[in-house]
């Protein structure tokens, strides 16, 4: 079984403090030097980088990309097999998508949950590709690593979920009809499928170009409103259609249920990694009373949906380690269900960046611990 | 001639500096005290808006509150917040309040979620008993209704509490009746909930619906003895809802909460006028369809600016 992760690793501070311009502590010096030692990596270039008074555009950059490395190598000391870098270049899911495309402009933070926000952008005019913005990113990751690379991009669906519409929607939508309701939906349809073919497929089609062969489509908004998971399914067959690539989807916190059977009409969906431990209880064992959380396993077979799982494992959203114990009987029971180990992917829930930098790794270690053992026993 | 006010509805957004604030507190770069600082700064700002608007029931904007149950996790003893939930058709998440022994109000805290002062009459918003209960996890109760019926009950004891403290108005939010849908049995549960609150509370209370309820929701809650209720005229078709014959208030949701458009004064005051015509509130309080956090603040304000101009538009007509 291949484990890997899904996405956003925590930035560390000497990477914050310096693309905000703030004062480094001793502690955030020491934090990379140690950091450094443990995965491995020579800190002195960093380190004389993060102490310059005054730090240059490509001082900043060279800071960026050292945190890549950082965030690549703590992946694969945890031992995860397929690899990225923890998403260290990038601002945020949709910010790095939407600040990169024509016709979007940032208004403001708006809260996702607790004291997590995102800064929200309003489509003004059609959306239009300004330049494969993973690209750069990705060629630097490919060369400092020999692992396969998996390249996580925020996917049409959630892009136009998560933006504000004043081009496609008119300010002279009625209040309190009917007539009202129905122009809004034509109008968020026309603006995914545009967001679709005018932005995700171009940034798919450089990456490709540039030796990416699995690109993970992240859609967490897709069940949000249920009546529109055909448009998911829609966007995504238009963003990869014509494309030679593994294509994977993350969908995460929704309710899956609503999947079915829409997304039997994907096109090109090789594996659904999905959030299961978040739901899940903690104790051992693996039968149906035991996993509560992976019971929309089910559903895959009886929909019949090709593809492979990626079997989120530990829940991102606590500092609870899970043991390797508890990640094997999560892992056997998906198989019992899926009826083949080639079909399970191990991984954490989501992105790990809500944690703190050693319990993302404890939890990536534990995801690959608790795999070898499935494996001992499936053998 | 009919009295038309506007009151903010739900949670209000934080300002860029309480963002900023409370992502440095998470990440240990300032203390409880700066936050403290900054979240109050942010509420008096929020107060000075509200009388610049004219609001009478005034609201804290619960800018400190990480979503509608956390609160009840300190004053209130069997319930502990769990699992990260999706709110409806939003990208902001709950934690799913769980319920593991006998719900027990205790008031401990509570100045910490409510702020008020003599000089104003307060505005409380509060989650419905029936949704408490329909997105809890219930390992006690055993059933719906005894968990809405004991959640009814610490409400109770809190809104009697907050009375004390100039809360004069209480806001129940329920996106469930409308999101989601409830039927005959439930809708009868929510009448009893509701009915339970006001004899034991007799406080002025407003029924706050989202998205779409249905009209045998609507027609329930306007034969109880609410105060007022309120609806998502974003999702709900004006003609769906009942006549209140002049014996309600109507917290009209016409400021769409979900999109960065700001409402023209015109169109707003053409609803209103046609809400009153054919709703027939005792008066109409203008809102936003959800609570206001889906914008930044600036937008926020701006939709509330334009609802102040559509209200005097009104109010110079019926003159």
């Amino acid at each position: 079984m291949h484990t890997h992760e899904i996405g956003s690793l925590a930035k560390p501070e000497w990477r914050v403090k310096s693309a905000r311009g703030l004062k480094l502590t001793p502690k955030d010096i020491y934090d990379a030097e140690e950091w450094g030692r443990k995965l491995g990596i020579d800190s002195q270039p960093l380190i004389s980088l993060l102490k310059k008074d005054k730090k240059s555009s490509e001082d900043l950059k060279e800071i960026r990309c050292i945190s890549s490395l950082y965030g690549l190598r703590l992946i694969e000391k945890a031992g995860i097999d397929i690899v990225y870098d923890g998403e260290q270049q990038r601002s945020e899911m949709y910010h790095e998508a939407a600040s990169h495309t024509g016709g979007i402009k940032f208004y403001g933070s708006v809260r996702s949950f607790d004291n997590k926000y995102y800064k929200k952008g309003a489509c003004l005019g059609q959306p239009s590709f300004i330049g494969a913005y993973h690209l750069q990113e990705f060629k630097q990751i490919a060369a400092m690593t020999n692992r396969p690379l998996k390249v996580p991009i925020t996917g049409a669906y959630t892009f136009g979920d998560w933006s504000y519409d004043e081009f496609y929607t008119k300010r002279s939508f009625a209040i309190g009809t009917s007539q009202g309701r129905s122009d809004r939906r034509l109008a968020r349809r026309q603006f995914i499928l545009d967001v679709a073919r005018r932005v995700i497929k171009p940034n798919i089609e450089a990456l490709v170009k540039a030796g990416a062969t699995w690109v993970q489509i992240d859609e967490p908004a897709v069940t949000s409103h249920p009546e529109e998971v055909p448009l998911f399914v829609e966007s995504f067959n238009a963003s990869t259609e014509g494309i030679k690539c593994m294509f994977s989807v993350h969908i995460c916190f929704s309710d899956y249920t609503k999947l079915f059977p829409h997304i039997k009409k994907l096109k090109s969906c090789s594996q659904y990694a999905l959030e299961f431990a978040n739901r899940d209880s903690r104790k051992l064992g693996t039968k149906d009373s035991d996993r509560p959380g992976y019971q929309v396993l089910k559903l895959f077979r009886q929909h019949r949906i090709p593809g492979a799982i990626g079997l989120g494992v530990t829940d991102i959203h606590t500092d609870f380690l899970e043991s390797p114990e508890l990640v094997r009987d999560r892992i056997l029971y998906a198989v019992k269900v899926m009826g083949d180990p080639r079909l399970v992917f191990p991984t954490p829930d989501c992105g790990l960046r809500t944690r703190s930098i050693p319990i993302a790794f404890e939890k990536m270690k534990r995801t690959v611990d608790g795999t070898r053992l499935a494996e001992a026993r499936l053998a | 001639m009919i009295p038309l006010s506007i009151e903010l509805n739900g949670t209000f957004p934080r300002s860029e500096a309480l963002v900023s604030a409370t992502r440095d507190f998470d990440r240990k770069r300032i203390g409880e005290d700066e936050l403290r600082r900054i979240l109050l700064k942010q509420q008096d700002s929020l107060v000075q808006f509200q009388e610049k608007l004219g609001v009478i029931n005034f609201s804290d904007g619960l800018l400190n509150w990480q979503d509608l149950f956390r609160p009840f996790s300190v004053f209130c003893q069997g319930i502990k917040p769990v699992t990260l939930t999706r709110f409806a058709d939003t990208n902001t998440f709950f934690r799913q309040p769980s319920v593991s022994a006998k719900l027990q109000y205790t008031g401990q805290g509570i100045s910490d979620f409510f702020r008020s002062s003599a000089d104003k009459k307060w505005k409380a918003t509060l989650p419905a008993p029936f949704y408490f209960a329909r997105v809890a996890e219930d390992k006690h109760y055993g059933s719906i209704k005894k968990l809405a019926l004991a959640f009814t009950d610490v409400l109770a004891d809190l809104i009697i509490d907050l009375t004390k403290k100039s809360y004069k108005s209480f806001q129940l939010i329920d996106p469930y009746l409308g999101y989601w849908g409830a039927n005959r049995s439930e809708i009868l549960l929510v009448k009893e909930t509701i009915g339970r609150l006001i004899e034991k509370t007799k406080a002025s209370i407003i029924y706050q619906t989202s998205f779409n309820c249905s009209v045998d929701a609507l027609k329930m809650l306007a034969e109880t003895d609410l105060d007022g209720i309120g609806i998502d005229f974003f999702n709900t078709d004006i003609n769906a809802v009942p006549s209140l014959g002049g014996r309600k208030a109507l917290s009209a949701g016409c400021l769409d909460s979900r999109t960065s458009l700001v409402e023209d004064p015109k169109t707003l005051a053409q609803f209103i006028e046609q809400a009153i015509k054919k709703i027939k509130p005792r008066e109409l309080k203008a809102t936003a369809n959800l609570d206001l956090q889906y914008v930044p603040v600036p937008i926020a304000q701006s939709k509330l600016l334009k609802l102040q101009a559509a209200i005097k538009l009104v109010n110079n007509k019926q003159k």
